[in-house]
């Protein structure tokens, strides 16, 4: 039993040393690329592109399944898009609350037969509607079948080359198009590229309009706040530059309509879709030896609101827990093959290692814990030792995300507002991040359970005018 | 082992700590400098325009902030105006030393420093000050300087840009809305550069002349568009068609007619828009053949275009069974949009 511990032990430290590392290698190689994107900023030639014809026009697709305190809002904010060319669908995946009926009468939705293109099998099509007020917004209303099944609607609905995907609660900032565009625009080989996602909990929102950035009044809110920017400003800006960008949020994400059709379009069977999608886009383009980029852009940011409650946000992190799970089993064939390049022999082994399995190892690190004190071989200096330093460890790495927000883009004007999320910053590895462990765990329970299905979801409405209203957000 | 943690641990507090002060120390600076530079741009606003307007008198500056306010000023205001003002803003910032400084910024070891002078000398700049410079920097292997002096050199006015900007888009060393925001910008001065490379052995090259002789939109060019409509490259087609829609002359017509029949469904898609462009009636019955035959992408482009030109008929086919569903889409849009 003792050799059990050791051994055990020796894992928990060798992964933990690794993983650290490698986040801090992340950290460094996202300030370098942070640092280079503030100063192109200021050339970048983002008038031209909004003036000029050649701009590719953009389809936004917003799957909407019982958004009704939200919608008009984010419908709102993409109607003021500043980009050239735009329609905006919105796809109602047969909500059974006041959706449909909300967006009706915010955009004077009148019934008009649409041209659906067929290439992508959906659940049946009720009615296509089109906007009196604003003639590029389109409204397709359908029998629920789920996120990825309402996406494949909006795919064969939408006529532009590249199409992108908005969740239905998500609030676009008025340059946000243009900006996470502009790669493609750049480099027509960029066939996907996603934006930051904020948390809007605690922000003035008026008529689809950020007005204010604030923080949260809730105190595990403003726990993802941090989490966020660690999981954006590191995570996805250090991937994106190793060419191994495996997600692309689904709250806001654009992609080369062709390809998209080529690959198959969204896969219904995860509720992962978003990740999914990506992935599959990597290994169909590597398979056809195509040149291709998937790029992450820092600075368009999405609002999006965040669960204020351990129920939802638990529900939330096992779902995205299983969604990975799925996904990589679902594409464990690439993993280490031959012409997969840093998807196959760097992004896929790092997500299994340590985004799939981490929680099952630091969980095996707490459980060493009672074990050891129970055969006496526990060393409370060691384990003392060890603690405080995983915490100061976490610590670095968040105020280090911090301080990546700070020289980048200062989303935050009050200071007050900076120092309260360093005291986060230092405290989230203090409970919040054993609890995370949890759920995440449970979500590996389910995939191996094999459960189906996303669960109950609270929201407010970013608006804040309303209570939170309960629903489910997809059968 | 415990003191090999322990002393990590320390460390790392240590390293905590010092991210923290830098943090505040950052912010507050940022925040100083900021508000200097904003209280130095108010306070230098009026002189600026004053000399703009053809006051003798330059503004004067007495500390760097000084000179990034009015560097500032200067290119927004650059922006903005034109002719005898727009000389006046290249004068001031010659006069500060500001031009002389960005084209040595051009030389930078750094591409976003070589790309933020380019883009400040369209700004600032007179073409005689720049032009060369930046032209030079078409052939930078940063993307970000080429299409900052891509942008410049529009701005500036730069006829001799055009054909390295074409051939730029062409090889996809430079961004396309970008670069053909620049030759929109040169205007007719760029369209004898670009007939010339529509015989150009590259198809890019051909394509690209094209698709830019469209957004320039030079009548007298439209027999040369028409010639191009037989190319054997696809791609070329699609353009000439889109450019003599967006030209919009209706000697096109026939031409355009003819190319409704094209084996590829985009340069029939494109025909069809490009009719409804130069208001050809005429081909309205092909244009709902196509619209109740053919592939979605051209089939849906026909109706769209045939709605346009005959919307009265379009509502009445609409209502007869095996209409098809882009008519149908096409007329109830006009009840919709009228």
């Amino acid at each position: 039993m003792g050799m059990l511990v050791d051994v055990l032990s020796a894992t928990v430290i060798v992964y933990f040393v690794v993983l650290n590392l490698l986040y801090l290698g992340f950290t460094l190689l996202a300030w370098r690329e942070l640092v280079r994107y503030r100063h192109s900023r200021e050339s970048s030639p983002v008038d031209e592109v909004f003036r000029s014809p050649l701009t590719s026009p953009v389809s936004i697709l917003l799957p909407a399944f019982n958004e009704e305190a939200g919608v008009v809002d984010s419908v709102e904010s993409l109607l003021h898009l500043r980009y050239p060319e735009f329609e905006v669908i919105v796809i109602d995946d047969g909500s059974t609350d006041g959706t449909l009926a909300a967006l009706r009468e915010a955009f004077d939705l009148v019934p008009v037969r649409k041209a659906l293109q067929t290439e992508i099998q959906t659940a049946p099509i009720r009615q296509t509607l089109f906007s009196r007020k604003h003639h590029n917004l389109w409204v397709v209303s359908k029998d629920n079948g789920g996120k990825a099944d309402a996406l494949n609607s909006g795919l064969n609905a939408s006529r532009y080359p590249y199409i992108c995907a908005v969740d239905g609660d998500a609030v676009l900032e008025q340059d946000a198009l243009i900006r996470v565009m502009m790669p493609i625009v750049d480099n027509q080989t960029v066939v996907a590229t996603g934006g930051i996602i904020r948390i809007a909990n605690g922000c003035q929102i008026d008529r689809g309009r950020v007005t204010e950035v604030g923080l949260p009044k809730s105190r595990l809110a403003t726990l993802q706040v941090v989490e966020y920017l660690r999981a954006f400003l590191v995570g996805r800006v250090g991937w994106s530059a190793l060419g191994g960008l495996l997600i692309i949020s689904g709250a806001f994400g654009v992609f080369k309509r062709s390809v998209v059709m080529e690959a198959g379009g969204y896969s219904v069977g995860t509720v992962g879709e978003d990740m999914e999608l990506v992935v599959r886009l990597h290994r169909h383009l590597r398979e056809k030896a195509k040149p291709y980029r998937i790029a992450f852009v820092p600075d368009p940011v999405c609002w999006t609101e965040v669960p204020e409650d351990l129920t939802t946000l638990g529900r939330q992190r096992r779902r995205w827990q299983r969604g990975l799970a799925e996904t990589l089993w679902r594409h464990r064939s690439a993993i280490g093959r031959p012409g997969m390049g840093s998807l196959g022999w760097l992004a896929m082994p790092y997500f299994v290692l340590f985004e799939l399995l981490g929680p099952l190892v630091e969980s095996a690190g707490y459980l060493v814990i009672p074990i050891a004190a129970a055969l006496g071989v526990l060393s409370a200096e060691y384990l003392l030792a060890f603690l405080v330093l995983s915490i100061v460890w976490g610590t670095l790495l968040s105020i280090s995300a911090l301080a990546l927000e700070e020289i980048s883009f200062r989303r935050h004007p009050r200071s007050r507002h900076i120092a309260r999320l360093a005291l986060y910053a230092l405290v989230d590895n203090l409970g919040y991040r054993q609890l995370s462990n949890l759920w995440r765990l449970r979500g590996l329970v389910d995939f191996l359970r094999g459960k189906q299905g996303w669960g109950v979801m609270h929201r407010k409405g970013l608006n804040r005018s309303r209570d939170g209203v309960p629903r489910q957000e997809a059968a | 082992m415990v003191r090999l943690l322990t002393y990590s641990a320390v460390s790392l507090t240590c390293v905590n700590a010092a991210i923290g002060l830098w943090l505040i120390a950052y912010r507050l600076t940022n925040n100083r400098r900021l508000r200097a530079f904003s209280v130095a741009r108010e306070r230098l606003k009026p002189a600026v325009l004053a000399w703009i307007d053809g006051d003798d008198e330059p503004p004067s500056q007495t500390n760097p902030t000084d000179y990034l306010a009015i560097a500032d000023l200067l290119a927004s205001y650059g922006r903005a105006v034109r002719g005898g003002a727009r000389k006046r803003v290249a004068d001031l910032a010659r006069e500060t030393g500001m031009i002389e400084r960005m084209v040595g910024e051009l030389r930078a070891r750094r591409g976003w420093r070589r790309a933020l002078a380019a883009y400040r000398l369209g700004d600032l700049a007179s073409k005689q000050d720049a032009a060369q410079a930046l032209l030079a920097c078409l052939g930078d292997r940063d993307r970000r300087v080429t299409a900052a002096s891509a942008r410049s050199l529009g701005l500036l006015g730069a006829v001799e840009a055009v054909e390295p900007l074409v051939r730029g888009l062409a090889s996809g060393h430079l961004t396309r809305p970008v670069g053909a925001h620049a030759l929109r910008l040169l205007g007719a001065e760029a369209s004898d550069s670009l007939v010339g490379m529509l015989k150009a052995e590259e198809e890019e090259v051909r394509a690209m002349a094209a698709e830019l002789l469209g957004l320039i939109g030079n009548v007298g060019r439209t027999d040369q568009l028409i010639e191009v409509l037989g190319d054997p490259s696809p791609e070329v087609r699609v353009r000439a068609t889109r450019a003599l829609g967006r030209i919009g002359d209706s000697s096109a017509s026939a031409a355009l007619q003819v190319t409704l029949k094209d084996p590829v469904a985009f340069v029939r898609a494109a025909a069809a828009t490009a009719l409804a462009k130069v208001g050809n009636s005429d081909s309205f019955d092909q244009l709902v053949l196509i619209a109740q035959n053919d592939v979605f992408v051209s089939a849906h482009a026909a109706a769209y275009a045939a709605a346009f030109l005959r919307p009265e008929d379009v509502e009445q086919l609409a209502n007869r069974a095996h209409a098809g569903i882009h008519l149908e889409e096409a007329a109830d849009l006009l009840q919709v949009v009228g």
